[in-house]
């Protein structure tokens, strides 16, 4: 087996390896910020990086109040983790890409003597190199993540974190690629003889994570306000429902599917909505950092509201610089996440290329199939986001509720960050969509129906 | 007292096609009348299923006419082309022509869809296709758990619910065993027969030609000979 590892690794290499580098670098790049912000904690902040008002624009070589107030602070370092997310979601996006016809492969690896172990320490091979990859690219990009941080002073521009740290991440990194490209690899040796149902399981646990955190968030309010419990259970909660958020999105893929499915009156939306339930897995992995940036701008719409109402935007406040960078952070990972179902998208398209090839010879339009996948891609994305963003923007309304008067604002601010997530999720929909349109109408063409 | 002959459904007229140095069709005619059943042979490689696909309008041949029911597809941009395909021309293939994801009601059902149909009266003609093929019982699982011909009845189904004058096969029954084979093309010949529907079908097979009213033969690319079955 040792002796055809290379050749085999050599021809998965490709395209599906350049967004497993992407996605590692990115992540690696956020979580060295992270650690850079962490380590405040135990370094202390020098004395010469804190300044009276805003770093940015008198010294560059401070760091704002938001990161230097060890109270605020760990508000910052839960954004950067929530960021690693989506990135994180892409790199499972992409190790799943060609997964019918690597399924093949290791089933008939399989048949032909290799071991399941074997398989699986293929698999995990074939995603841990090119993470690996992506983490040492991720270094160069920390550098140019922290001169843009560096601005409204979130990091130093000297920031750096512990050299012990690096190897850390880069292993990590790696052993999480190892990980989910291991989990992908089937060592079913039947895997070319019968067809798998590819539906995959709903776990209750997102549900439960969910409902958890929810719970925890309103209870912990008797732990007082400001003290460190309170501070703990509150990051406790919100982690929970981050993680809550993204394991239900397969739950909410199913929900809404089966209701489109009910209402489909067309071809296209049929399509689109059989495809999403026949696979309501794969369609919420793709769409689960959705509801972690709804959440976040839902939050940050609130809070924007608030500095608004208090009559504390715009005026050199740290406040107002935090609730910008955290929008503009989100919508960045809005952007990753547009890859992720734009990675999905290819993946369904270009394993069913020979079915969407007939569709097109028996008279479905270009524009029938281009709008099924609009709606494929819409129909998991713009619930989750739109969910996100009324659990952050009400949670976070509820939560500040006691003793506080600004119920009107707060609630239009809570408007329109649900409504703001709404747009940008459909925007990212859309450009996901347009993304992958030339393998969708390359998948239509004739030549896929010639037997093979 | 004289009956006129029937209206022909497709002509192919010296048709040319190739893929890179290799030559699929090299002058091959074939004229196919309303409610006629030809079968389509020759060894592999000798231009069959380019030749379906060009008389479908999938394929725009390098030279040479195809007309489908009065139409020259040459003068049809695509969309026309596939709004042709949709109403007029049923195709099946060997296999992979299921939408996975679809039950076989939806599955049938789609092409009404696509002509904006109303769904339940696009489902109530899929029923009815599916009972009359048999395989009415299975219409609402999806192709991954049908047999074979279970999945060409569906697609059969699927090529008839829109009333096609032209049904075009290609090695509807080459992943199927003899006597699967023999059922799936009784239940083409009958179907079309009921639908006055005329039937190209491309095959290896002797039994199916045998099977059809006339068989042409295809040598690398043109028409060597037309037989009337006996």
């Amino acid at each position: 087996m040792r002796t055809v590892v290379p050749a085999l690794l050599r021809a998965g290499a490709g395209s599906r390896a350049l967004v497993v580098v992407a996605a590692t670098a990115v992540a690696t790049a956020v979580l060295m910020a992270a650690a850079s912000i962490a380590m405040l904690w135990f370094d202390g902040v020098p004395s010469d990086l804190v300044v009276d008002a805003v770093g940015y624009g008198t010294d560059l070589e401070a760091v704002n109040w938001i990161v230097a107030d060890p109270g605020t602070r760990g508000g910052v370092l839960f954004g950067a983790i929530v960021l690693v997310l989506p990135p994180l979601l892409l790199l499972d996006q992409a190790v799943r890409l060609g997964a019918a016809s690597r399924q093949r492969r290791d089933a008939a690896l399989r048949l032909a003597g290799a071991t399941r172990r074997d398989v699986r320490a293929l698999a995990a091979l074939e995603v841990a190199l090119p993470a690996l990859v992506g983490g040492v690219l991720g270094i160069p990009t920390f550098l140019v993540l922290r001169s843009l941080l560096a601005g409204p002073g979130f990091l130093a521009p000297t920031s750096f974190p512990p050299l012990w740290v690096v190897p850390l991440v880069l292993v990590g990194v790696a052993l999480v690629g190892a990980g989910v490209g291991a989990r992908a690899g089937k060592d079913d040796p039947l895997g070319t003889a019968r067809r798998v149902d590819l539906r995959s399981g709903l776990s209750w646990r997102g549900p439960a994570a969910l409902v958890a955190g929810a719970v925890l968030l309103v209870t912990q309010l008797g732990a007082g306000y400001g003290s460190d419990l309170y501070l703990l259970l509150t990051f406790v909660a919100l982690g929970l429902i981050v993680l809550g958020l993204v394991g239900s999105a397969p739950w909410v893929a199913y929900g809404v599917a089966r209701r489109a499915l009910r209402r489909a009156s067309t071809a296209p939306e049929l399509l689109a909505a059989q495809r999403v339930l026949v696979a309501p897995g794969a369609a919420g992995r793709a769409a689960a950092g959705v509801g972690a940036i709804g959440l976040t701008l839902g939050t940050t719409a609130v809070f924007s509201g608030d500095v608004m109402a208090m009559g504390q935007w715009g005026g050199g406040d740290t406040y107002d610089v935090g609730a910008v960078a955290t929008a503009v952070a989100a919508l960045v990972a809005l952007a990753v996440v547009a890859g992720s179902l734009a990675v999905h998208a290819v993946e369904s398209i270009w394993e069913s290329r020979r079915e969407t090839a007939f569709l097109a010879a028996t008279g479905t339009t270009q524009a029938d199939l281009d709008q099924a996948l609009l709606r494929q891609v819409r129909l998991v994305a713009v619930p989750l986001g739109v969910t996100g963003a009324t659990i952050g923007a009400l949670g976070y309304s509820g939560l500040l509720l006691v003793g506080e008067s600004l119920a009107g604002p707060r609630l239009v601010a809570a408007v329109v960050g649900i409504l703001g997530t709404w747009a940008c999720v459909s925007l990212a929909a859309w450009a996901a969509a347009r993304l992958v349109r030339p393998v969708a109408v390359d998948a239509a063409r004739p030549v896929h129906l010639r037997t093979e | 007292m004289t009956t006129s002959p029937p209206a022909v459904v497709a002509r192919a007229h010296e048709v040319h096609q190739s893929y890179g140095r290799s030559l699929a069709l090299a002058g091959a005619s074939v004229q196919v009348a309303e409610g006629e059943r030809v079968a389509v042979t020759g060894r592999s490689g000798s231009g069959k299923s380019t030749l379906l696909l060009a008389l479908a309008g999938v394929l725009r041949p390098q030279s040479g006419t195809v007309e489908v029911v009065g139409h020259d597809l040459d003068t049809l941009d695509d969309a026309q082309r596939t709004r042709l395909r949709r109403r007029e021309i049923g195709l099946v293939l060997q296999f992979g022509q299921l939408v996975p994801e679809l039950t076989a009601l939806q599955n049938v059902a789609f092409p009404l869809l696509l002509e904006k149909s109303a769904r339940d009266a696009a489902e109530a003609a899929a029923h009815h296709w599916l009972d009359r093929l048999g395989v009415g019982d299975l219409a609402g699982e999806r192709p991954g758990a049908l047999s074979g011909g279970e999945q060409q009845r569906v697609a059969i189904a699927r090529a008839l619910v829109t009333s096609p004058r032209l049904v075009l096969a290609d090695e509807p029954t080459g992943a199927l065993d003899t006597v699967t084979a023999e059922e799936v093309i009784d239940v083409m010949r009958s179907a079309t027969a009921e639908s006055g529907a005329a039937l190209v079908v491309v095959t290896h097979d002797n039994r199916v030609a045998a099977a059809l009213d006339r068989e042409v033969v295809l040598r690398d690319g043109r028409v060597v000979s037309e037989e009337t079955a006996r």
